[in-house]
Order: C-alpha cells, then sequence, then structure tokens
C-alpha cells in the first residue's frame, strides 16, 4: 500500500464507530445498559413440558 | 438489523441503533448488550491485538462503575478470546418418535383428530376414554377421510391405576398415575406436533389474534397467563390460538395449538364465575402434584390467518397492584423470555437466530402488570387499537 492511500471505512466500520461514539463517554445521552445470554436452542424451562429433566416450560415439573 | 463484520472468526454481530447481538459459532451462545454495553463490545472487538482493559474502556465509554460493568466486561474478554466457560446444560434434544407404519388397521375404527398441521389417533384404554371429550373440538368430522395420520397416543393399562403412553411405538411413559395422565397426554400431544412440524421458534406464552394483530402473551409458571387467557377467550374479538406454546412458522406466521387452557385451583374461584362448566369440571394433577382443571378453547383462530402486526405482552398477575403497560427493549424482552421459556429451531444455523432476532425486532412490546382482568383487557385494547 502506498502511503497517501488510506484504508476506506465500509458501511459496517462507520455504524460502529457512530454506535461507539453514541454511547461514548462524552455522548448526551445517560448510559443505558443491558445484558442477556441465551443459551441455544432452549432455556431450561423451554422446549417441553414433559422433558427428560423434569423440568417443563415456566417451572420444575415434577 | 445489520450486520457488523468481526475480526473474530468465531463471531458473527448484528446490531440496531442501541444494541449489540453477538453469537458465538462455538457455544451457539447469543449475546445481547445494550446501550453502553454494546458500545464496550464494539470497543473491546476493535483492535484485535490487544484487548482493551476495563479503565481504558472508561475512558472512552459512558459505562455506570458497578458490579455488572466488571461483570460483563470478563463475559466479554472470555467472549473474544473464545474461552467461554463450559455450560453443563446440554441442548434440548427433541423427542425421538418413529414413523408411523404399523397399526394401520386402527385408522379405520378410531376418531381422527387434526392439529398444527397434523392428524393424530388417540387409542385410550376404555376405564378412562372419558377424558377423550377434552379433544372433541379437534375431531376431524367423520364425513372427511383421514389419509395422513402421523401419530398414535395410546394410553395402556397396566396395573392398579398405572397407565402407560406410547406415541406411535415408541413408548414414552410406563407409570402414569390416572390423575396425571390428561395434563401430560395434552402436553405430549402439543410438543409432538409443533416438534414435527417446521417450526422457526416457539415461546411458552398464550397467544391471540385481535383485529389482525398477533398478540402474544410469555410468562413464568405462576403469573396469571392461563386465566387471562381465559378471560381473552371470552371476548368474541380475541380468537384463540394456544394458551401453552406459541409456535411461529417460517412466515413467521402464528399457527394454532388450541389444547384445553389449564386452570390451577387458584383462579377457579375467579373463573368459575365466567365459565359453569369450572365448577363441574373433573379435577386432574400436574406432575408436581398441583390440583388443575381443563377447560376447553372457545374462539378459536383458523389456520393460516395473516396478521398486520405482532405484540408481545408478558403479564404478571400482582393482588393488589394498580395497573400498569410499560413498553420493553428487546434485550429486556429477551431476559424475561429466557426465564419464561424458549425454543429456537435449528439453533446451530446462524440465520435461524437472525431470524429470531428480526422477529422480535418487528414486535411491539410491553410488560403488563394486573390486579383486574377487566382492566388488563381495556389496557391490552388500548394498546392494541392505537
Amino acid at each position: 500500500m502506498k502511503k497517501d492511500e488510506k484504508k476506506q471505512d465500509t458501511p459496517a466500520d462507520i455504524k460502529k464507530r457512530e454506535f461507539i461514539e453514541k454511547f461514548g463517554k462524552y455522548a448526551l445521552s445517560a448510559p443505558l445498559g443491558g445484558f442477556a445470554l441465551m443459551t441455544l436452542g432452549s432455556s431450561k424451562a423451554a422446549a417441553s413440558t414433559v422433558n427428560e429433566n423434569g423440568y417443563g416450560y415456566g417451572g420444575k415439573y415434577r | 438489523l445489520y450486520s457488523i463484520a468481526s475480526s473474530y472468526l468465531h463471531l458473527s454481530i448484528l446490531a440496531n441503533d442501541d444494541t449489540v447481538f453477538v453469537w458465538s459459532k462455538k457455544s451457539k451462545n447469543l449475546y445481547s448488550f445494550a446501550g453502553c454495553y454494546g458500545a464496550l463490545f464494539l470497543f473491546m472487538e476493535e483492535v484485535k491485538s490487544e484487548i482493551p482493559s476495563l479503565e481504558r474502556s472508561f475512558e472512552k465509554i459512558a459505562l455506570p462503575n458497578s458490579a455488572l460493568t466488571q461483570d460483563i466486561y470478563n463475559k466479554i474478554k472470555l467472549l473474544l478470546q473464545d474461552r467461554e466457560p463450559f455450560c453443563k446444560e446440554e441442548l434440548y434434544k427433541p423427542l425421538a418418535i418413529p414413523s408411523l407404519k404399523e397399526r394401520e388397521e386402527l385408522f379405520g375404527s378410531l376418531a381422527c383428530y387434526y392439529a398444527y398441521g397434523s392428524c393424530f389417533i388417540l387409542d385410550i384404554d376404555s376405564r378412562i376414554e372419558s377424558i377423550k371429550k377434552y379433544f372433541e373440538h379437534l375431531l376431524i368430522p367423520s364425513q372427511l377421510n383421514c389419509n395422513s395420520c402421523k401419530y398414535i397416543f395410546k394410553l395402556q393399562y397396566v396395573s392398579d391405576q398405572y397407565y402407560s403412553l406410547y406415541i406411535n411405538t415408541q413408548k414414552i411413559e410406563d407409570a402414569l398415575e390416572e390423575a396425571n395422565i390428561l395434563s401430560v397426554l395434552q402436553d405430549y400431544i402439543r410438543i409432538t406436533l409443533y416438534e414435527k412440524s417446521d417450526f422457526c421458534f416457539a415461546f411458552h406464552a398464550a397467544s391471540f389474534q385481535y383485529k389482525r394483530k398477533t398478540l402474544l402473551f410469555p410468562a413464568v409458571s405462576g403469573a396469571g397467563k392461563s386465566t387471562l387467557s381465559a378471560f381473552l377467550m371470552l371476548q368474541t374479538d380475541f380468537l384463540f390460538y394456544s394458551d401453552e406454546v406459541a409456535a411461529i412458522d417460517s412466515a413467521y406466521r402464528m399457527q394454532p395449538l388450541p389444547f384445553c387452557l389449564t386452570i390451577k385451583e387458584g383462579s377457579w374461584d375467579i373463573l368459575h364465575r365466567l365459565f359453569a362448566e369450572i365448577e363441574s369440571a373433573e379435577i386432574y394433577r400436574r406432575l408436581d402434584k398441583q390440583k388443575i382443571k381443563f377447560l376447553r378453547p372457545r374462539h378459536i383462530a383458523k389456520e393460516g390467518m395473516d396478521a398486520q402486526e405482532a405484540y408481545m405482552i408478558f403479564p404478571e398477575y400482582k393482588r393488589g397492584s394498580k395497573l400498569s403497560l410499560d413498553p420493553l427493549s428487546m434485550v429486556e424482552a429477551i431476559a424475561l423470555l429466557i426465564d419464561s421459556g424458549y425454543h429456537l429451531n435449528q439453533a446451530d444455523d446462524f440465520s435461524s437466530v437472525k431470524n429470531f432476532l428480526e422477529y422480535l425486532e418487528g414486535l411491539k412490546i410491553y410488560k403488563l402488570l394486573y390486579s383486574d382482568l377487566q382492566e388488563a383487557l381495556d389496557a391490552i385494547k388500548g394498546i392494541v387499537d392505537e
């Protein structure tokens, strides 16, 4: 790459930077945050009301 | 949702205006980072050669100085380093059911039922045959031939009021007490029908169609979902899909799984004023010993109904509480779905995860706190009619 050539930002790079700036140190908006971790493809309480572990939708079943 | 290219080959990243979703190809876990935590992830992910320290992240991102921030920072670091903690829980395996080859002789002698794209037969021991009445609304009219029956659910008497349950030729349960039979049978039929279909994802949720809009009510057990469902079912403009599992097909359409509602003892008093049959209904039990009665569905939705919009409303009954109906973010909804129950088909495929997130993004999501059913109904109509 020549010295005067600059790597072009992709639209994804721009979006990424915008996202970081939106919640950056000097952003005007309040720092709201949230987190969730989903283990796929089902929560332990999911998929079956009568699966072999005895768990059902919404709670232990037996 | 838009994709973000990552130099970490084991990760796929999607984002919208305020949330970053990261899927690990290795663990199949889906991480949702909202707001400043989304920015934290992107900041840490940007430089592969050296993951920034938390102190450096504080200089760049407006993060709260809290234990949660520290915890999320640690999770992101492990995720980027491909060192996620080992998950002890195995992925749920759907029921293994052999295809129907034998017992075709039954086709002519037993009635055929239909739900969720499949026909099935109930081969019930004569001692407990009366439970068939709870499936009557699913009966195929006798003038229609059933040529595509996929499942036979057989309850066979063993001894001392114990029964075995077979699905096709596969023995599923071998010592079911009579009091538990209806609850277990209904669950297995429902699970079999949706799991063996081309469903994309399913939630532990009641579901209705109202004025060409789909309403989903996901909830943990005991949140008042079935009581609310029963009340909504009385309204002629609410069409019933399901009380237990809301299964969404590949066209993002809800399909009816209209089995009986299971009403727990705590709701009998409230509902017997509205449904005369509750008082005289037989008492059954769930496997956890809770007493239940079964309530037949009314105003069942038809298959293949299109909806213009979809709402996801997390109901919670709290005695004496003031009614509230507040919007939720996608991440808040995902956190609640983790508790209440979800099931993604083909969960090891990123396109399935993307479909799931796109579906959620298209929903209007609320949390409903209520103590009065009529107030809850009015509030739901209020937001949907807007």
